[in-house]
This record gives C-alpha cells, sequence and structure tokens, in this order.
C-alpha cells in the first residue's frame, strides 16, 4: 500500500524544470532511496513533498489524503516529516533542549505560558530516550553548536524522529560523515523500517544499497526509473545515467 | 560564585538599589532624584515589554511607542473630558477605566498591527512596525481638540476608587506613586521571566534561531509571535498609562519614533540575555542622560559615542561586560 504518493508533480524555475512531471510512490515499511546526479532536483522534489515548496502543477498525496494544499507544518502534523541535507539545529540550544522542543512541537499546541518547560519530565525522558538510540546521551547538555558534525546529523534526526512520522524523508543523511558513523547509522536507519516508511536522498551508494528496498532515479527532474531496488540498479539506462559502469 | 549565584545577587542588588535609593535620596532632600527614578522605572517596564520581542522572540518591533503613547492618551483624553465635559461615556477620572481603556486599545492596535506585521521580515518588519507607529503619531498629532502636537495636561492622577479611600492610596503622593510603578515592574519582570521559560517561550526561542526548522517540525511560529506582539503592547500601553500620570502631560513627542530607538537601546544597552537586561539598560540610559546634560549642554554627542562603544564593543550590553570581566 503506498503511503506517499506523488501525481505528475511539475516545478519551473524559469527556463529550467526542476521536477518533470514526477510521479512517485512510496510503500508502507520499505525504505525508498532516491539518487540522481547533483542538480538532478533531488532536494526539490523534496521541498515540494514537505510543503516548503509549492509546486506548479500535480498532487501529492499521503495515504488517501490530498495534501497538496497543506502548508508545511501541517503536513508534519499529519506525519510526513524531513530531515535537512545541511544540518538545521538551534543551535543556542542544549542538545536535549534540540530534541525536547522537537517532542513539544509533536505533542500539541504551546500556548502554556506559566510552568517551566526545562523541568516538563515528559518532554525531557522523551528527548533522553531518542539521544539514547541516537547514542547521544551523553552529549545531552552541550550546546548543539559544540558536536561534531556527525553527531550535528544524528542529531538531526533525532529531531525528526520525535515528530513520530509515519514517512520520513533523509536528505543526505550521511553526508560528511565517517565511515564508521554512516555504518551505525546505517544500522539505525534499519531499525527504522518497522515503525516509518523512509524516502532516503543519498549518494553514499554502499549506503544506498545496504538500505533500500526500492529505488528511483531522478535525471535532469525526470524519474528515469523506479521499483524494487535489485532490479532497477541493473538497468542498463540506470547505469548509463548515474552509477557508472563499475556499478 | 557560580554564574547563577552572580545572576540572583545582580538582579536583587537591581531591585534593592531602585527600592532605596530614592528614598535616600528623598531623605537627603533631594526629591528631584524621586522623579528621576520614576521615569527610570516607568522605562524600564517599556524596555521590558520591548525585550519579550527583541531579545526572546527576535522581532526588532521599531514601533513600540506607539504603545506608550496610546496608554498615555488613554488616561489624559477621558481626564480630559471629565475635567471640561463631553462624551460623557468615555470621560472619568477612574483609573480602572483608564487601564481597562490602556489594555484593550493596546491589545487591539497589536493584534491588527501585528498580523499584518509579522508576514514580513527583516529590514521590512522593521519598517512596517515603524509605519504603524507614524501613523499614530500623526493621528495624535491631527487631533485639535486635545492639543495636536503640543499635547494635552493631564489635570490629576488617575483615582483608583477603593483602594484609595480604603488604604489610604493616593497616588498623588510622589513616594506612592513610585511605588505603585515599582511593584507593576516587579510584576511585569515576574510575567516576562515566566513566559521566556515556558513552552511559549521555547517555541519563541527556537523560531528566532531557526524558523525553517520550527515549521519543518510541524509548528507555524506565527500564532505564538502573534500573541507575544499582544503581550508586549499591553504591557508597553501600560508603561504609557503610568508615563501619564507621572509627568501629568501627554503629547504626541511620546510616539515619535526616536522614542522607539531609545527603547531598543536600553535593551542593547543592558544586554538581551538576561531579564534585567533592560532594567539595567533603562538605568544607565535615564542616569546617563542626566548626569551628562548636566555637564555640557551638548550632552547628545559623548551619549551617542557611549552608545556606539557598547554596541561595538560590549557585545552583550552592560551586563555582558560585567559577566566578562568575572570571567578573566
Amino acid at each position: 500500500m503506498s503511503v506517499l504518493r506523488t501525481e505528475q508533480l511539475t516545478k519551473r524555475f524559469g527556463g529550467v524544470t526542476a521536477t518533470d512531471s514526477v510521479s512517485l510512490s512510496l510503500s508502507e515499511h520499505r525504505v525508498h532511496a532516491l539518487i540522481g546526479p547533483n542538480g538532478a532536483g533531488k532536494t526539490t522534489l523534496i521541498a515540494q513533498l514537505s510543503g516548503e515548496l509549492a509546486p506548479d502543477s500535480g498532487q501529492v498525496f499521503l495515504g488517501d489524503k490530498n495534501i497538496t494544499k497543506l502548508n508545511e507544518p501541517a503536513r508534519v502534523r499529519a506525519g510526513l516529516c524531513r530531515t535537512f541535507q545541511i544540518s538545521s539545529l538551534f543551535h543556542q540550544f542544549s542538545v536535549r533542549e534540540n530534541v525536547a522542543f522537537s517532542v513539544q512541537a509533536e505533542s500539541g499546541h504551546s500556548y502554556r505560558f506559566w510552568s517551566k518547560v526545562a523541568n516538563n519530565k515528559t518532554l525531557n525522558t522523551r528527548a533522553d530516550n531518542l539521544l539514547e538510540t541516537l547514542g547521544l546521551l551523553d552529549k545531552a547538555n552541550v550546546t548543539a553548536t559544540s558536536l561534531s558534525h556527525g553527531e550535528q546529523r544524528q542529531l538531526e534526526i533525532a529531531m525528526a524522529l520525535a515528530s513520530k512520522p509515519s514517512v520520513l524523508m533523509l536528505d543526505e543523511p550521511m553526508a560528511g560523515m565517517g565511515a564508521e558513523e554512516s555504518s551505525r547509522l546505517i544500522e539505525l536507519l534499519k531499525t527504522l523500517k518497522s515503525e516509518t516508511t523512509l524516502l532516503l536522498v543519498e549518494h553514499d551508494m554502499d549506503a544506498v544499497f545496504a538500505l533500500a528496498d526500492d529505488l528511483s532515479v531522478l535525471v535532469n527532474g525526470c524519474l528515469i526509473a523506479s521499483g524494487v531496488a535489485a532490479e532497477v540498479r541493473t538497468r542498463p539506462d540506470v547505469i548509463d545515467a548515474y552509477l557508472g559502469v563499475s556499478a | 560564585m557560580d554564574s547563577t549565584n552572580a545572576r540572583r545577587f545582580g538582579s536583587g542588588l537591581v531591585l534593592v538599589l531602585l527600592l532605596t535609593v530614592p528614598f535616600l535620596m528623598l531623605y537627603l532632600g533631594k526629591a528631584f532624584w524621586l522623579d528621576i527614578f520614576t521615569r527610570l522605572v516607568i522605562l524600564a517596564i517599556a524596555a521590558s515589554s520591548l525585550s519579550l520581542l527583541l531579545s526572546v522572540a527576535g522581532l526588532p518591533s521599531f514601533g513600540h511607542a506607539a504603545y506608550l503613547g496610546l496608554g498615555a492618551y488613554a488616561v489624559g483624553i477621558p481626564v480630559y473630558f471629565a475635567t471640561y465635559g463631553g462624551a460623557d461615556w468615555l470621560a472619568s477620572y477612574n483609573g480602572w477605566w483608564h487601564l481597562v481603556l490602556t489594555i484593550s486599545v493596546c491589545g487591539l492596535f497589536a493584534l491588527v498591527t501585528g498580523a499584518i506585521s509579522l508576514r514580513t521580515r527583516g529590514v521590512h518588519f522593521i519598517m512596517i512596525t515603524m509605519a504603524f507607529s507614524q501613523m499614530i503619531f500623526y493621528l495624535l498629532v491631527s487631533l485639535e481638540e486635545f492639543g495636536g502636537d503640543d499635547g494635552l495636561s493631564v489635570d490629576l492622577r488617575s483615582e483608583f476608587l477603593g483602594l484609595d479611600k480604603r488604604f489610604g492610596f493616593n497616588i498623588e503622593e510622589p513616594w506612592i506613586f513610585y511605588l505603585l510603578c515599582y511593584g507593576v515592574l516587579l510584576v511585569v519582570l515576574f510575567i516576562v521571566s515566566r513566559l521566556r521559560h515556558s513552552h511559549f517561550g521555547r517555541v519563541l526561542a527556537a523560531a528566532k534561531q531557526n524558523e525553517t526548522r520550527v515549521r519543518a517540525l510541524g509548528v507555524n511560529p506565527y500564532g505564538y509571535r502573534l500573541f507575544a506582539f499582544v503581550i508586549a503592547g499591553i504591557i508597553g500601553g501600560v508603561a504609557g498609562f503610568l508615563y501619564a500620570n507621572f509627568s501629568y502631560f501627554v503629547s504626541p513627542g511620546m510616539v515619535e519614533w526616536t522614542r522607539s530607538g531609545e527603547l531598543m537601546f536600553m535593551i542593547i544597552l543592558g544586554g538581551a540575555s538576561s531579564i534585567f537586561g533592560p532594567v539595567v539598560g533603562a538605568a544607565c540610559f535615564v542616569l546617563l542622560e542626566h548626569v551628562l546634560s548636566r555637564i555640557t549642554l551638548f550632552w547628545h554627542l559623548p551619549f551617542g559615542l557611549l552608545l556606539l562603544g557598547v554596541v561595538l564593543f560590549g557585545r552583550g550590553g552592560v551586563i555582558g561586560l560585567l559577566k566578562r570581566e568575572r570571567d578573566t
């Protein structure tokens, strides 16, 4: 069953068609990798799925619900959440506060003016659980800026998981990570499959092939192939366009 | 002394000084210091309300003086009608009525202008908030009946019926009026502090740092910012209400854009990181203005240079400077 689906999604910037009638479908509890050369329009596509950018034409469905007209916060509340290619954190907050705020965002409105949010046990406990999952618990009290690049990438994911998404879009989560950190993240992402559906944009082919159940290839805004990963990666046009002869 | 204790000590010291110094001066026969301190405390209230926008939410509202003016005229106009007749529904010396007017007028003005201004960002936000306050300025200038740009004398301070008679709480008495302002400042600081550390405050702080991420976590900061805008406007109005009672005079000059700038300066001068920053900033501003203007007629020049120095070299304001002194 498809949890996230686009129909003929199109976005133009002047003369450039960044997204060219893309029809993509994600199946539940699977990792769907989206690959393509630089400038293929992967991030633009993510931005339209997340609601940050409005498409010129086409539709986006989350489950049976047409979410094309919903703005970004509403889509997140409906269960569609994303991470950013460049870590997007709250730099003055501590690591725990970053995640606790993400939990707060998920747990309803914040028109609460009196009680001290820093002392809220429910938020802090859930934040600490997420930090433990990501292996960041021992850094909970330092500010987000003092984390290493790899740790910031992990915090980025912890924050997205706090939203309890039914579909999680990861925009190059491994970017700039060391080999060891990458393999730890791959193991974590595998365990997430049981709870959520993942859309993975990634350049690290080892990670893609280790994780992806399904694979879509985007070239110049066009989806040239989409299907079960093992089949798509052997298609000659895909090899030509992106993977190169060696793959 | 660790930093939390140092901060508590500093805050306590500020509050104790504000409570004791004017009375000490009064005892020493320098009664005009009570006036200076009253003005200081009222401006501290206004600056604290603006700090909710500027420091907590990161919204550089450049029109905060409008609320001071609206609050002041919410005292001036009813008192004018009560003294000279006309507009019976409005005319009154009753302070509670003035307060109701202040809160509703400022709340409504903040709601409407905030709803529009908060759709913009950065320089546009600064300009549009300033434009709205200029609208109030020219509106007040055009009110011929209330003195136009000459302003309007307030013949009597607001009466707090009930309190006056039962407890001898007569705010015509300067030191009682000072205590009233001081009490309001305490309440305002308490409210700002609670808001700052609440769920609501964390949304504002998060949206200040990274709005994109806040939206990507499913929260639209617009409503929270608008709420902060309204609260800040109402507290600013209360400062204006007190100012009219303090000076027995209201005029469009209170709404001039330079006044809004001064309030921003107080916050920068005091330091944005602490709740007491605006209080320290208002104190420095008022006291420096007083001291320098006694030394030279051209006091604006050294005053301006000093402000420039704090902005350029004293990041974190006066409180930041003190902190650095201690750390090294």
